[in-house]
Parts: C-alpha cells; sequence; structure tokens
C-alpha cells in the first residue's frame, strides 16, 4: 500500500443543478454550477421550463383575446402587463384614453408595483431564513390585494387594464378605502424596515455581495430597480412620462453601491413613493369617462408600434405588429428579467452558495416573463 | 433626443427610414460600433418579425444620456433564403441572450459568436416556432423525418 498524501490526492470539480425546483430559484428557474469544495467555479443559465409559446399563441388570438394572456407573463406583476400591452394597442390604433382612465391606470399600476415589491423583500430574507418578517410583507401585500380584488375581481392575474381605458368605474367608498389602506401599508413597512434593513445577519449576508458598476449594468442591458441601485438613475415614468406620471411629485430613489442590499433598499424606497403617487393621484382624479369606444373586432390598419413602460422589474417593452387583420401578425415582448439574469455566469464564479442565493434573489425575476 | 441625422453620421452606409436607421448587414457591426462610441447607448431589446419575403431584425437602442431618453431603432434586412446576421455580442454584452432568443424562436443565425444554442425551446426542438411557415407536431413528439415548417 503507498502512502497516502493530502497533496497528491486528486480533487475534483462536482457539478450542481440548482433548480428547476429550488426553493431559492423562485420559479422554475436552473443554475448549472460548477463547483471547488464550496466555492462556485462556473455557472450557467437554464431557463425555458415555463416557455408556453406565448408569441406564438397572440397570432391565433384577436388583439383583446390576448389581453388576459399578457398578466401571466409576470404574474407578480399581473396589471403592469396588461398596461404595456394596451398602451401599444392604444398607440397602433391611435385611440385616446379618457383622462379618468389614465388616473386609474396609474392607481393601479402603482398599487400593483407595490405588491410585487413587497414579495421581493419579503422573498428575499425568506432566503436567509427569516420568516417573520416575510409575514409582515405579505400582511401589507394582502392589504394591497384586497383593492385590487374589489376593483377588478381578480388578485393576482389582474385583467383591468384593457384597450381604450379601463374595465369599470371604482366600486363606492374604494377610493376612501384605498386612502385607509395606504395608511397601513406604510405602518406594516416601517415595522418591516426597523426589523431587516438594519439587522446585523441581514446586512452581513447582502452588503458588497456582487456589486455591479453602473457602466457594467449598461452594457448588460439592466433595468428597473438593479439598475438604480448601481448609481444610474433612470425611470421611464420620469425620463420618458407615458401616461400621467409628469402630473406627479416623486422621487426616483437611486443608489451608487450597486450591492444586493441597495438592490434591496431602492425596492423598500420605491414602495414609499409609490404611496406617494396613489396619493396624489386619488386626490387628483377627475370625473368623466373610463373606457374609449374601441369596436370588439377591432382591427387596426397595418403598421407596428412599440411601447415601453416601466414595470415593477424595469423597462416592460411590446412590439406589436398589425396586417390589418383582426389578429396580430406579431407580437414581441421585452422581458426585463430575461436580460437582467444575464450577468449570472460572469458574476458568479468565485461567489458560495450562500452568497449566490442572495444574489439571485436581488435581482427579482420571474420566470414567467423570462420564458413567455 | 439627439439629432437622428448625428446618430447616423456615425454609422456610415446607413439610411433613415421612418425614423428608424436601416443598414446593410454586412456593415452592422462597425455602424453599431461607431454608434456605442458616441457614449450612453444601452442595447436593450432585439426582435425580429417574418416578413414572407425576408426576415426583419430590430435593434432598440436606449439612450442613456440625461435629458434624452428615447429610443433609437435599427433595422436589418435579411434574405429568408440565407438568414445570416453578424453578432454583436462584441459589441454589447447584452446581445448575447438576445440573439440566443432570436435564433430559438426565429431561426436567424448570428454569425462569429460561435455555437449559437437554443434558449427557451428545448435543445431536441426541431424548426423554429415564430416562422410564419412553422408547423407544429401533434402531442409534441417529433417523428422521425419531421422539418418543423410547410
Amino acid at each position: 500500500m503507498s502512502e497516502t498524501n493530502a497533496d497528491a490526492l486528486e480533487t475534483q470539480d462536482f457539478i450542481l443543478n440548482m433548480g428547476p425546483q429550488h426553493p431559492s430559484t423562485h420559479g422554475v428557474y436552473r443554475a448549472r454550477l460548477v463547483l471547488n469544495g464550496e466555492t462556485i467555479v462556473s455557472a450557467e443559465n437554464k431557463i425555458g421550463y415555463l416557455h408556453r409559446g406565448m408569441e406564438k399563441i397572440a397570432e391565433s388570438r384577436t388583439w383583446a383575446q390576448f389581453l388576459p394572456y399578457t398578466t401571466r407573463f409576470d404574474y407578480v406583476s399581473g396589471a403592469l402587463q396588461t398596461w404595456g400591452y394596451s398602451l401599444a394597442l392604444e398607440k397602433l390604433g391611435g385611440i385616446v384614453v379618457p383622462e379618468r382612465a389614465e388616473y386609474l391606470r396609474v392607481i393601479i399600476g402603482e398599487l400593483q408595483r407595490i405588491a410585487s415589491h413587497l414579495v421581493m423583500i419579503a422573498s428575499i430574507v425568506l432566503d436567509f431564513n427569516a420568516i417573520t418578517p416575510w409575514t409582515y410583507a405579505f400582511n401589507a401585500r394582502e392589504g394591497v390585494l384586497d383593492l385590487l380584488e374589489s376593483m377588478s375581481g381578480s388578485r393576482l392575474l389582474v385583467n383591468y387594464i384593457v384597450n381604450g381605458g379601463v374595465n369599470k368605474d371604482a366600486p363606492e367608498g374604494w377610493i376612501e378605502k384605498a386612502r385607509t389602506e395606504l395608511d397601513k401599508i406604510l405602518y406594516r413597512l416601517d415595522d418591516f424596515d426597523r426589523m431587516i434593513s438594519g439587522s446585523e445577519i441581514f446586512l452581513g449576508r447582502t452588503k458588497g455581495n456582487v456589486p455591479i458598476r453602473g457602466e457594467e449594468a449598461v452594457e448588460w442591458g439592466f433595468s428597473g430597480a438593479c439598475l438604480r441601485a448601481s448609481g444610474i438613475k433612470f425611470d421611464l415614468r420620469k425620463d420618458s412620462p407615458y401616461s400621467v406620471y409628469d402630473r406627479f411629485d416623486f422621487e426616483v430613489p437611486c443608489l451608487t453601491a450597486g450591492d444586493s442590499f441597495d438592490r434591496y433598499l431602492v425596492r423598500v424606497l420605491e414602495i414609499r413613493e409609490s404611496v406617494k403617487i396613489v396619493r396624489q393621484a386619488l386626490d387628483g382624479i377627475p370625473s368623466g369617462e373610463v373606457r374609449a369606444k374601441v369596436p370588439k373586432i377591432w382591427k387596426p390598419a397595418a403598421g407596428e408600434a412599440y411601447s415601453l413602460i416601466e414595470s415593477a422589474r424595469g423597462i416592460q417593452g411590446y412590439h406589436v405588429v398589425s396586417d390589418g387583420n383582426a389578429k396580430p401578425y406579431r407580437v414581441h415582448m421585452r422581458s426585463p428579467s430575461f436580460c437582467n439574469i444575464g450577468i449570472i455566469p460572469l458574476k458568479a464564479p468565485g461567489l458560495t452558495i450562500q452568497d449566490f442565493v442572495a444574489f439571485i434573489a436581488s435581482l427579482d425575476f420571474v420566470l414567467g416573463e423570462i420564458d413567455r | 433626443m439627439r439629432d437622428i441625422a448625428l446618430i447616423a453620421a456615425a454609422a456610415p452606409g446607413a439610411e433613415i427610414k421612418d425614423g428608424a436607421l436601416v443598414i446593410e448587414a454586412e456593415i452592422l457591426v462597425s455602424s453599431l460600433e461607431g454608434i456605442k462610441n458616441l457614449g450612453g447607448f444601452m442595447l436593450f431589446d432585439i426582435c425580429s418579425v417574418d416578413r414572407l419575403d425576408f426576415f426583419e431584425v430590430s435593434y432598440r437602442l436606449l439612450d442613456m444620456k440625461e435629458d434624452a431618453r428615447e429610443v433609437l431603432t435599427v433595422r436589418v434586412m435579411v434574405a429568408k433564403a440565407e438568414p445570416v446576421v453578424p453578432s454583436i455580442k462584441g459589441v454589447w454584452c447584452s446581445a448575447d441572450v438576445l440573439e440566443r432568443e432570436v435564433w430559438d424562436l426565429m431561426g436567424i443565425s448570428f454569425s462569429g459568436r460561435g455555437r449559437l444554442e437554443r434558449i427557451l425551446c428545448k435543445d431536441d426542438f426541431i424548426g423554429h416556432p415564430l416562422r410564419k411557415d412553422f408547423v407544429a407536431p401533434e402531442r409534441n413528439r417529433f417523428p422521425e423525418g419531421w422539418e418543423g415548417r410547410r
């Protein structure tokens, strides 16, 4: 028998498939990790598990029939998806949306953004095994979902914003209810903030975790809160305002470190700004019609339109092409998460698995819109 | 927005049509490099349309300069017989996944970037679903000799 020598032992890289069923990938995302001990040597994104061929399905539905499908792209912020698609159709057909509908859109859109960000801040701490804060954030989100439900009839896949305006007017007493609910959200958020944002364990796990510089973020097509955490103050609501966003007074939160903590904190700050916008919209909402007249079988002239909105995850684009028929010729969707996760293979080497979990949680991607 | 004529000057050979820049596929990389060198542009989307006679590939660039945040579209027309466009992965890193998506769903190939892998459809998928002549097999199984198109 030969003598065993620790230096002479051969070591081998170990391949770990993290996902598609894994609690911290938040959906059916798979990272193929090559590990040396606990350190990642290389990583590869494996996506497509939720690919439903939505863009192809669109070609066999009428323009209006495809609307409910869009909420299934990003199922955490469904109302914003219908907004993006409706905006593209309105550009295509030259439809003018009534003023009251624009305000209702802003209110529902911002409530949906609050709900989406609450899911993100709740799930990032849940990934660190902190369960109590999660209940606080979901408690606040429950109030938002109740508002969305009484307005639209559904809690998650909110089919409220339609081509030409919104589905129906707010029910009686809804606006007062929304005002009290906003106070409750802020109250719950303060609790959450006190518990988490200064917590030593949370800071230890996220501060300095995968810092992304501004130039790098632009190079990789980042958008949304991830971009603003890297020091680039870019928000379509402010920089190229659509709908009636130019009438509201709000700040665009922007941080500079670009690490996982900043990506978390930007969202907490954004919730507060969204509450501000909703309050102003509730105060200034005019009366009148809520939907422009659009025929049931709508045939826009041949042409194309491209709409951009700031969704909860970043720049949401819809490219619609019409050939003059009642069905779309082509619908393409630009998904923010799809570009945001492109940087993972570059940044993962050198991280341990627990840091990797913190990193992907801070990117806050939704597989429904990555895979389409 | 920055004047589109000024941007076109940075990309020799570009033609302005319907508010977009139309560029020949051969000079795409050098033109986009010229535009990138102007500074402040982010590539955030590549979308493709099957126009029956040809493919149209649109590169969407976002002007990140303060007070000028608009979308610039750069178009390339690709022949159906040989759908190949030079890759711009070396110009913008974000092009990597976007080009793979176009290849997977529309079947437009990108040269000069190594092997293109499918990204959304499974690896043994046959055909490119967003093409207008795509035919899907029944029950999602590909019989022998299946081509994936009409």
